[in-house]
This record gives C-alpha cells, sequence and structure tokens, in this order.
C-alpha cells in the first residue's frame, strides 16, 4: 500500500525532477512548441512543494486536489489546466483515503485521463499527453491485481513506449498543430513530463 | 451592459487590444466592463496564461447581462473553460466563450457592447469580424482557410452568405440598385456585395452600380452583423419581388424595335429634310420648335480660404438639392410611383458617403470651394460611370451630371429651365437631366435631344409623360431653328424638318388613331368582366401598399381582393408602429374611394421572415409557424396590426382576411382577437367599423375539407392557389427537385377548388380566388366555370384577363370546369383547355 507521507514524497520528487529536466523538457517543447514546457512544469512544481508542508496529515484526496489547484494558477501553458484537472479529477475520486493500493491507482490514473479529455478534448493520435495516459490506463486496468510496485513498473514501461511512439504523430492539438507535418519526428513534451511524473511515483516506491 | 473579457498569452498584446478598443471606446461605463487578462506574473518568462486571473476577471466584470470571453490560442482556450468550472454557475451560465479571432473580434465586440447590445449579438458581431477582413482581402473561403489542419481557425464564423441570381431586365441598374441601397442600409450589419471576384460595400450605390451586375448574374451577398440574418431575409424578398419590378414593365422606355428608329440612331440627316435618332418614347407631336440652351454650369471661383464656411455651404446646397428629388419624386410619384424611384437613385447619389467625404477632404486640403470640390468629385464619378462596361449604366452618368447640376445651381446660381414656354412646343436640347425631363412646363409636345441613350433616365421619364421623344439625333441644335415647324414620330425615330402639307395632314391622321387606340385600350380596361350570357365577376387587384391603388384602378381594377401587409412590415425594417400602419390601410380604403378592400393580416413564415424579428430555424417552415400560425405566437403583433385595421375601417369598405387558417376553431381564436381589439377600441372611443367583414385564406386541405363549417362562421372566403396546390401536392415550392409537380391545373386542385366554392354557396358567402391562377386568361373558363365570385390579380393581367371573360359564356364555361374536373391529370386539363380555345375561336 502507498501511503499518505509516500504521496508528499512523490510530489516533492516530482518537483526534483521537473526542476533536473527543465531543459529537456523545453527543449523537446523548442522543436514543436513554443520552448515553455520545462519553464511551465517547474514553476508549477515548484510551487506545489512550497505548498507540501502544510498538507502533512491531510488525507491522500485533499493533497492531490491542492496539487491541481496550485497546478492549474501556476502552470501559465496548456500543461497547467490539463495536469491541474488530472490532479483535480485525482483528488476528489480518492477523497477521503489515506493509503492507496493498485486499485487505486488504477482509478487516479483513469480519473486523470478523463480530466485531459474533458479539458482538452484530445483524442489517440493528437499527440499529446493523452497519448501516454490513455494506454497507461488500459495495463494498469488489466494488471489491477499486482502488487503497486510492479504495477507501477508495467505503467512506467508502458508509458515510456507510449512517449516514444508520439514522434511520428502529426499533432493535431495545442501549439504543435500549426506546425502540422513538421511536427512529426518528435516527441510530444506532454508526454513526456507524464511519463516523468509516473517514473517519480515508481521511483517514490521503489525508494521506500 | 455585458461585461467583455480579453485574454492573452501576452500582456503587451491585451495592452495593445486595450489601447485599440480605447481609441474607439470612450464611455468610462464601456470601458470599466472590459477586463484584459495577459501574460504571467513571472518576470523571466512572462509569456502564458492563468486560470485564475480569467476567473478573476469574469467574476470583475459579469453582471445580469453575462459576460464575452475572447482569448488568443491555446492554453487561453483552456484556461477560460478551466475558469468556468471555477465560477459560481449561475454566473457562468452566462459566459460565452467567443471563436472570433482577438483583435478583431475584441474591437467589434467592445463597439457592440458599448451601444447596448446584448450578448447574443455582441458575439455574433464578433465573429463576423473575419468575414470582413477576408472579403476585403478578396479570399473566398477555401483560400481563407488555414492552411494547417485542424487548427483553430477553421472554426470561426464567416457571417452569413445568400446568393441571388439576378433576373431583372436590365440587371441591377439604378433603381433596383437604389432598391437593394435602401434596403441594406435599413440594418446595422455591413453588407457586402460580390461578383466575379469584385466586392461592393451593400449600403453605397455608387459601388453597388460599379459592379455592373447584368441579367442572368450570379450576386454572392456576405453580411455580419447583429441583424445580418434579418437583413437577408429582407434583400432575400426584395429580391423575389424584382426589388420593386415584378410585374412592372421593365425599365426601359418603350423602345421602338423597327429597323428604321434603330438603324437611325445618330445618323443625322441621310434623307432630305428628315434628322433621324432612336426612338425611346411613342407618339407623334406636330408643333413648333423651341431650343433650349442649357450647357453645364462654369465654375469660376476656384479656390476659398474659410474652409469651414464652404463645408457649411455645401451642406446647405446637397440639402436643398435632396428636398429637390424629393419634390420632383413626388410630382412623378402620383402618376407613375414606379419612375419615381429614379429619384431615390439621385438622393442616394446625392447621399453617398464616398463622394461626401472626397468632397470636404478637398475642401479642407486643397482649399478648394465647394463649387469646384464638389464638381472635380462629380466629373471623376461621372467619368467612372461612362467607363462601366455596360451601355445600360454608362448612361448612368446623365444621373449623376444631373445632380451635379443640381447642387451646383444650389452653390453659384442659375436656372436652366425656363418656367414658361412660348406655347405648346417641341423642345429641342443637347442633352436633358431627368430633373429637366420633370421640369419642362405641360405645354411640351415633346422632346428631341442631340445626345442620350435608349434608357437614359430622362428617355425614361419622358415616356412615363406620355411624351413622343427621340434621342441621340446627331447633327440636331445645329440643324433646328427656334419657332421651325417640326414633326416628331416618336414610334420611327425620325424628326421632318420642313414637312409639306400632304405628310402634316397624313400625321394629324395617325396622330388622331392612336390616340383612339390607346383611348379604346385604357376604356376597355374599365369595362366590366361580363360573360356573354351575362354572368359576372368581380376583379380585384393584389396589391403591397395603398401607392398600388391608383395604377390598379387605372389598370382596371373593380377593388383590392388582396393587400399583401408583408410589405409594410418588411419595408419598416421590422414592424410598424400601430399608426402607420393605420395610416397605410387608411389611405388604401380611402383611394379606393367606396370600393371594397380585402387586407391579409401578416402571412410571415414559409420563406418570409420579418427583419428584426430572430426566425427560428425550422426544417420544413412551410409547414411550419407561418401565417396566422406566427401571429398567434406573437399576439402583440398581431393585436396592434388588428388595431390599425379596425381603426381604418372607420373610412371605407375594408375587409379582414386571415392566412393559413386550418381549422374553424383556429378561426374562431383569430376572431377572437378581433373581436378584443374592437372591445379595446370602442373603450377608448375610437371610432370603428363593428360590422366589419371577416373573412379566411383557402390554403390549407384541412380548410377545404372542413369549408362547409369555415364557411357557417365566415363572411367570405379568398382561395389561395399557390400554397393550396403546393400543399395538396404535396411537393414544396421551395424545393427545384419537385416544385415542377405543382400546379394549379392539377385536377385534385380544381376539385379542391370546386369544393370550397360549393360550400361557400351553400352558406351564401362569397368566395374569390387570389393565387396566381386567378390572373392566367387560359385559366379563365375553368374560374369562370367553377362558380368564383370573385378573381383578384396583379394589375397588368386584369385588362386581359376581363376580355378573355367577355368572350365566353358561362353555360360553356361551366361545361369546360365540369369536364377538367373529371379529368386526370393536370396534362389532360390543358389538352381540355386548348381544345375549348379552338372551339372559341371556330
Ligand atoms: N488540447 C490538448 N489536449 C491534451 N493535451 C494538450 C492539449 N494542448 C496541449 N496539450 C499538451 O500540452 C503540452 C504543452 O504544454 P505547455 O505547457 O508547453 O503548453 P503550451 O502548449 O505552451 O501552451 P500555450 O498554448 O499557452 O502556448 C503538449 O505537449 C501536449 O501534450
Ligand atoms: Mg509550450
Amino acid at each position: 500500500m502507498i501511503t499518505e507521507e509516500q504521496v508528499l514524497a512523490w510530489l516533492e520528487l516530482s518537483a526534483t525532477v521537473m526542476a533536473e529536466n527543465k531543459e529537456f523538457l523545453t527543449d523537446l517543447d523548442a522543436a514543436i512548441g513554443d520552448a515553455d514546457h520545462g519553464i511551465n512544469m517547474n514553476r508549477g512544481f515548484s510551487k506545489v512543494k512550497d505548498k507540501l508542508p502544510e498538507l502533512a496529515g491531510k488525507d491522500i484526496g485533499t493533497i492531490l486536489k491542492t496539487t491541481g489547484m496550485t497546478l492549474m494558477s501556476s502552470v501559465g501553458g496548456a500543461s497547467g489546466p490539463l495536469y491541474g484537472t488530472v490532479f483535480m479529477k485525482a483528488g476528489q475520486a480518492l477523497a477521503g483515503k489515506t493509503e492507496l493500493g493498485s486499485d487505486d491507482l488504477c482509478t487516479l490514473f483513469q480519473s486523470g485521463r478523463d480530466g485531459i479529455v474533458q479539458r482538452g478534448k484530445a483524442v489517440a493520435g493528437d499527440k499529446t499527453m493523452f497519448d501516454v495516459w490513455a494506454p497507461v490506463v488500459e495495463v494498469a486496468d488489466a494488471n489491477r491485481g499486482l502488487e503497486p510496485l510492479a504495477f507501477l513498473e508495467m505503467c512506467v514501461a508502458t508509458a515510456e513506449e507510449a512517449r516514444d511512439a508520439t514522434a511520428p504523430m502529426q499533432a493535431r492539438k495545442g501549439r504543435a498543430s500549426y506546425l502540422g507535418e513538421r511536427s512529426i519526428g518528435h516527441i510530444d513534451p506532454g508526454a513526456a513530463s507524464s511519463t516523468l511524473l509516473l517514473a517519480a511515483l515508481r521511483d517514490t516506491i521503489k525508494g521506500g | 451592459m455585458i461585461g467583455i473579457v480579453i485574454v492573452s498569452h501576452s500582456r503587451e498584446l491585451a495592452a495593445g487590444i486595450q489601447a485599440l478598443i480605447e481609441q474607439m471606446v470612450s464611455s468610462p461605463e464601456a470601458r470599466e466592463n472590459i477586463a484584459y487578462v495577459g501574460g504571467l506574473d513571472d518576470e523571466s518568462n512572462p509569456i502564458g496564461t492563468d486560470p485564475m486571473q480569467v476567473m478573476e476577471a469574469i467574476t470583475r466584470v459579469a453582471g445580469e447581462e453575462g459576460v464575452l470571453v475572447l482569448m488568443d490560442l491555446g492554453s487561453a482556450l483552456l484556461s477560460a473553460e478551466t475558469a468556468l468550472d471555477f465560477i459560481d454557475p449561475e454566473v457562468a451560465e452566462n459566459v460565452r466563450l467567443c471563436a472570433a479571432p482577438i483583435v478583431e473580434g475584441a474591437l467589434a465586440a467592445a463597439i457592440q457592447a458599448s451601444l447596448g447590445a446584448d450578448l447574443e449579438s455582441v458575439a455574433r458581431e464578433a465573429e463576423g469580424a473575419l468575414a470582413m477582413k477576408r472579403s476585403q482581402l478578396g479570399l473566398n473561403d477555401e483560400e481563407a482557410a488555414p492552411g494547417v489542419q485542424g487548427a483553430p481557425l477553421k472554426e470561426e464564423e464567416d457571417g452569413l452568405t445568400l446568393d441571388l441570381v439576378i433576373t431583372n431586365e436590365n440587371g441591377l441598374h439604378a433603381r433596383p440598385a437604389a432598391r437593394f441601397v435602401g434596403c441594406a442600409g435599413k440594418f446595422q450589419a455591413e453588407i457586402q456585395l460580390e461578383k466575379a471576384g469584385k466586392h461592393a460595400n451593400a449600403k453605397s450605390i455608387n459601388q453597388v452600380t460599379g459592379l455592373a451586375v447584368k441579367k442572368g448574374e450570379t450576386i454572392h451577398i456576405i453580411a455580419t452583423g447583429s441583424d445580418a440574418a434579418e437583413a437577408l431575409a429582407a434583400i432575400r424578398l426584395l429580391h423575389e419581388d424584382q426589388f420593386g419590378e415584378k410585374d412592372v414593365q421593365p425599365l426601359q422606355a418603350p423602345v421602338q424595335t423597327s429597323p428604321t428608329a434603330v438603324n437611325a440612331g445618330g445618323q443625322g440627316e441621310s434623307v432630305e429634310g428628315i434628322l433621324s435618332g432612336i426612338a425611346v418614347s411613342p407618339g407623334i407631336a406636330i408643333g413648333e420648335a423651341f431650343l433650349l440652351k442649357s450647357g453645364p454650369l462654369v465654375v469660376k471661383k476656384e479656390k476659398s480660404d474659410s474652409p469651414e464656411e464652404e463645408l457649411r455651404r455645401l451642406d446647405v446646397a446637397l440639402r436643398e438639392a435632396v428636398t429637390a428629388t424629393e419634390q420632383e419624386k413626388a410630382a412623378v410619384g402620383k402618376s407613375n410611383p414606379q419612375q419615381a424611384e429614379i429619384f431615390d437613385f439621385h438622393r442616394l447619389l446625392l447621399q453617398d458617403e464616398e463622394t461626401l467625404e472626397a468632397t470636404k477632404k478637398r475642401i479642407r486640403e486643397e482649399s478648394k470651394t465647394a463649387e469646384a470640390a464638389w464638381q472635380s468629385v462629380t466629373d471623376a464619378l461621372v467619368e467612372r460611370y461612362r467607363n462601366i462596361d455596360d451601355s445600360y449604366l454608362r448612361e448612368r452618368a446623365a444621373d449623376v451630371v444631373d445632380i451635379q447640376q443640381k447642387v451646383l445651381r444650389g452653390l453659384i446660381g442659375g436656372d436652366l429651365l425656363p418656367t414658361e414656354l412660348p406655347g405648346p412646343v417641341i423642345v429641342i436640347a443637347k442633352d436633358l437631366s431627368p430633373g429637366e425631363v420633370v421640369a419642362l412646363p405641360p405645354e411640351t409636345l415633346g422632346i428631341c435631344m442631340e445626345e442620350g441613350g435608349v434608357t437614359s433616365h430622362a428617355a425614361i421619364l419622358a415616356a412615363a409623360r406620355g411624351l413622343p421623344t427621340i434621342t441621340a439625333i446627331r447633327g440636331l441644335c445645329a440643324g433646328v431653328a427656334d419657332g421651325q415647324l417640326l414633326i416628331l414620330d416618336g414610334s420611327t425615330g425620325q424628326l421632318h424638318l420642313h414637312p409639306d402639307a400632304a405628310t402634316t395632314a397624313q400625321y394629324r391622321e395617325r396622330q388622331l388613331a392612336a390616340e383612339q387606340q390607346v383611348q379604346r385600350l385604357r376604356e376597355s380596361a374599365q369595362l366590366p368582366a361580363i360573360t356573354r350570357d351575362d354572368h359576372s365577376l368581380r376583379i380585384s387587384a393584389n396589391i403591397g401598399g395603398p401607392q398600388d391603388v391608383a395604377g390598379a384602378l387605372a389598370g382596371g381594377a373593380e377593388g383590392v381582393g388582396l393587400f399583401r401587409t408583408e410589405f409594410l412590415f418588411q419595408e419598416s425594417g421590422g414592424e410598424p408602429d400601430e399608426d402607420s400602419q393605420c395610416a397605410s390601410y387608411r389611405a388604401a380604403v380611402e383611394a379606393l374611394a367606396g370600393r371594397p378592400l380585402i387586407i391579409r393580416t401578416l402571412d410571415i413564415g414559409g420563406d418570409k421572415s420579418l427583419p428584426g424579428m430572430s426566425s427560428t430555424c425550422e426544417e420544413n417552415p412551410f409547414l411550419g409557424r407561418r401565417g396566422i400560425r406566427f401571429t398567434f405566437a406573437h399576439p402583440e403583433i398581431f393585436k396592434r396590426q388588428l388595431r390599425a385595421l379596425l381603426r381604418a375601417s372607420h373610412y371605407g369598405d375594408l375587409k379582414i382576411m386571415f392566412p393559413m387558417i386550418g381549422s374553424p376553431g383556429e378561426f374562431r381564436r383569430a376572431k377572437a382577437m378581433l373581436q378584443e381589439a374592437m372591445e379595446e377600441l370602442q373603450q377608448e372611443k375610437i371610432p370603428c367599423n363593428a360590422a366589419i367583414k371577416v373573412g379566411l385564406m383557402i390554403e390549407v386541405p384541412s380548410a377545404v375539407i372542413l369549408a362547409d363549417q369555415l364557411a357557417a362562421e365566415a363572411d367570405f372566403f379568398s382561395i389561395g392557389t399557390n400554397d393550396l396546390s403546393q400543399y395538396i401536392l404535396a411537393a414544396d415550392r421551395g424545393n427545384a427537385g419537385v416544385a415542377g409537380l405543382i400546379t394549379p391545373f392539377h385536377p385534385a386542385v380544381l376539385r379542391a377548388v370546386d369544393a370550397t366554392v360549393k360550400a361557400a354557396h351553400e352558406a351564401n358567402i362569397h368566395v374569390g380566388m387570389c393565387g396566381a391562377f386567378a390572373g392566367m386568361q387560359e385559366a379563365a373558363p375553368l374560374l369562370v366555370g367553377l362558380g368564383l365570385d370573385e378573381l383578384s390579380m396583379n394589375t397588368p393581367g386584369i385588362a386581359g384577363q376581363k376580355e378573355a371573360i367577355r368572350a365566353l359564356t358561362l353555360k360553356d364555361a361551366q361545361e369546360c370546369a365540369g369536364a377538367a374536373l373529371r379529368c386526370s391529370s393536370a396534362e389532360e386539363v390543358q389538352q381540355l383547355l386548348q381544345a375549348f380555345r379552338g372551339g372559341l375561336r371556330n
């Protein structure tokens, strides 16, 4: 089971990961967008990190919701409302929980994916973060029975594959869509940041 | 006032938009209702959007009337949507996210909002902003669509469009163009006209005529703005009415096509003693020549150092010219409302913004006098008209010269025309302007011009005045001396310079014969429609307003069987108030001097809509809320019309008719509302005819089936064959694929007419017909034989239909109609009629 402290630790690690990958994400966004995705994510998660002390002792639902709100108002790009909605939805779905099993993680991913669709109206193949979340939800659903760590390993592997699969796609949403065919050949920055978040969760659990 | 929120990634862009808006919107209240959200609070990376800021902004400007949000791109959209999730749902309900391009949209929206428009209209205005830009750049939709698939521009609204094929004989020439511009001018919407890649502002007469739209060509109309839909509906209606030229002789002087006349154009004196020109108005004039020396006015003073004074003088002169034009119109209008519209064209020329601005600019920037500025601008305009690739429009140059001279006269004085002539004379002039033709004293016998063409307005007006006229006579002014005896033959275009006694006698005889023939025609129009065995029918006219009555009576109408009130509404750009409605109805009934007048209440819906009235889109409008159903849904409008009708009923034989009644219940309901209106008026002590006759159109099959029940409650029926045919034959008039199935000659329609007439006569009530069928001469035996009491039709058909009836006997007609009822197809009925006509001839 994943505890409330582990969730906080995940968010803290995410902030670190986003700071470390700021260049990486921004470079990806420079290729097919407006070169700000890393900046945006770093800004958002450093705000989240600032909020974490207040959240100690709160239920997981509240933690996720607050994260969502914080991201929403600080990221500044399309990924703000998107990740904001992801975390808010997940927080609503997991309200009152103090620990999470694989089943709950499955719920988290599902409501996250639904949030992306609600906000961004993305469909498979649009070359967005949805293209990571959708296959992850499917794999998660099929592997509910696994222990959280094994479960997350499966999910991260799926995400990494899905992230790379966005490269040959032509963007149909967001800034990259203005590039048309020229968006082909690069990974979607949002798909990359989503994969980073999942990997951070796995790493948190793995680290104990 | 609605609130507006501008959401941009960039603070600078938001501030820039603010600056643009504040240039045009100065009211502090309006400015306060616009919030600008731009960028992030991050020094180093300030580009982005923040849903929370958007939310705050919306809350700040939100009021009762709602908020319109305009966004630049990407996350601005997502942020705005997110903001809505966080806002009080009651507020959010009234927030509209607008797909307009941000700069154009914001400007359009801010201006509309500052004018107090509602959320819906502001949104539409903003969304239409792109269409203007596109048409300005001459792009059509495909070209303008963004190259990138899925990019947001694709979903922009474009304004509404309408394609019309012009069917007017002379294309969209001056008079219909004036109608068109006049109609467009009543609406707020931007209306652009396009023909083959050329664009014109529909509100500028010079631009519209400059397109030189000919018969058969298609114009593409793009309207953007809050009342775009209404504007297009009004234009569509106007187009159906051929811009006022339906049922009217094409706008053309009655040109004689005899080869002499045409070939003789401009040939001068090819035969000894005879000058030839173009015959534009027939008739013979015999009299002395009167040479009119009307040269253009000469501008002497070019410069002035008081532009203010010059602007004022221009203003006064223009206003006087407009007044004079209106007087001329009124003078012509009494006898000839169609021709009077030429002066509408003149008025529009005088009020054309483009011309006015150009003139003012020359006064201000070049220190020109008003007359010099006006002359140079209008000279250029004349030149422009002269170069239009259309002979008809080229001749409009004379109209421009006319208004030019009119204004110049106001500015520098000088009367062109004598107010008196030495006696009955033939006027000889280099060229006459339309205004001059109208102003010619009554002693004028005929007109000869050295210049001019077939269709110049001057020629048309001469024809309207019944003055024999020849134009384009080469060598005229040099070849004719004042006081010389002339014979003008307006039918051949020949002017005899030295007629001998024999020629003169011969022409006098012809003159007499021609006069008699015209007289005979006129008299026969007034003869009643009585069959050879003494059965008589009342022949009435269908009219669109009181101005049509005089023409109808002159054309032989014995009353009005259908006054369509839609035009009154259409022309007023919505709904005329009770007083002005009453004035129109009263004018009509008074002009009829005791003859009967049937006025149909508003028949809107189907393919006709009301400007200013948002018409709901119906899948099957002909089966939708039209006629009485529409008025039941808008009882206030109905009530005002009924009150106006009742008030007018005091002044003559006015009857009320309801359209689209399908059952006795509906008829009772309409009558109850009439009763209510009457009681109101009685309480207000306003006189009305308490015994007013009330009837209904029979145009819905159910009304035919229940005709006996309806007849028990109505004072009269009038059969509307156009709609009745389409409903009985279940084919949509507007659907080209099936419209061919519709014919009133179908035995099913004839049987419906038969049943209706029988039911009416059983109940002893009057039954007429007011559809197009009633005016068809080939249908006369059926119409008479089926027993209709009255036929109401467009004026030009009256004399002929009366004549057709006079050739029949009731007995033969009844036999023919009886046989037609037994036919099984429209073709059989037509064959029967053909055989019948053959029998008549033998
Ligand atoms: N409509 C959408 N639906 C789902 N995901 C989207 C959508 N639009 C953008 N994205 C995701 O957001 C990522 C970009 O996020 P980023 O923070 O760089 O926003 P942005 O595109 O720069 O926003 P902005 O529109 O403000 O420029 C994309 O890589 C894509 O995964
Ligand atoms: Mg970006």
